[in-house]
């Protein structure tokens, strides 16, 4: 079965991946983007196991047949959902590459608030609050190409 | 009719037989990999390989005709050989590069194909 939709439980109270979320949803893909908070009541009802994966230390990416990607892991399918960067995907998933990629992907998760301070990064979170969000139910969706 | 006419109708003759061969061999190899590209839309595939001989032919034909004017006056047999093998390798040189260019282009459409059609590159450590 092809892979049809992408859900990608992201953090929204974290200024950097909500940076990545508005990036990812203005880049051509192959498949429908979605991006639910990891801490909602929707990413609970699309994947309940979602709290016992610690989706909070590591980004978790869900398809529409319930593959789950976690880390590094999970960017390449990021990555792999986007038209510009399938090539690059490939690139990352080799596991010479991987193993970099995790240590990388370790470091930014562990350190994305201060990152997100440093570059002076909004999160969604308070932009909702200030009503200026563009996701009225908690998930941002963006179409597959074509 | 003098030398320099000689060379003209020689050049003209050669660089245009020289072209068409390149055409055609690049209309009878390049169709299988259109095919593949097009995901077996045979229709569609000798259209975008007509299309692109089409391309080819008038690119070619027209620098050909542009460099067919000789600056010095040709003298002898021996002006008729040096004047034509000069044209004649710039024509060829030419032909060499725009060959290439359509093989990038059928490779780059090729592995644009293959993109679009490739599984996810890490398993997925968990089903739910």
């Amino acid at each position: 079965m092809i892979m049809q939709t992408l859900t990608v439980f992201y953090d929204a109270h974290c200024g950097l991946c909500s940076r990545f979320r508005r990036w990812m949803q203005d880049q051509p893909s192959y498949v429908r983007l979605e991006f639910v908070p990891y801490d909602s009541a929707l990413a609970k009802e699309r994947c309940p196991q979602i709290g016992s994966l610690r989706a909070d230390e590591e980004i978790v990416v869900m398809s529409d047949e319930g593959s789950l990607w976690q880390g590094a892991a999970a960017w390449v399918t990021c990555l792999w959902a986007l038209c510009e960067y399938r090539e690059w995907s490939a690139r990352l998933a080799h596991p010479t590459m991987q193993a970099m990629a995790r240590r990388v992907v370790h470091w930014v998760s562990g350190n994305r608030i201060r990152l997100s301070g440093l570059l002076r990064l909004t999160p969604d979170e308070l932009q909702r609050e200030a009503n200026v969000g563009s996701c009225e139910d908690g998930a941002c969706r963006v179409d597959a190409e074509g | 009719m003098n030398e320099t006419v000689i060379s003209y109708g020689l050049y003209l003759v050669i660089a245009i037989a020289m072209t068409i061969w390149v055409a055609k061999t690049l209309h009878k190899s390049g169709r299988i990999f259109l095919v593949e590209c097009f995901r077996g839309n045979q229709e569609l595939a000798d259209s975008v390989n007509h299309l692109l001989v089409v391309g080819f032919y008038l690119v070619n034909i027209g620098f050909v005709s542009l460099y067919l004017k000789t600056d010095t006056e040709v003298i002898g047999a021996q002006g008729v050989f040096e004047g034509l093998s000069g044209k004649m390798g710039v024509v060829l040189l030419m032909l060499g590069g725009m060959h290439f260019f359509n093989l990038y282009v059928f490779t780059k459409m090729r592995r644009r194909a293959a993109l679009a059609q490739m599984a996810p590159p890490i398993p997925p450590m968990a089903q739910v």
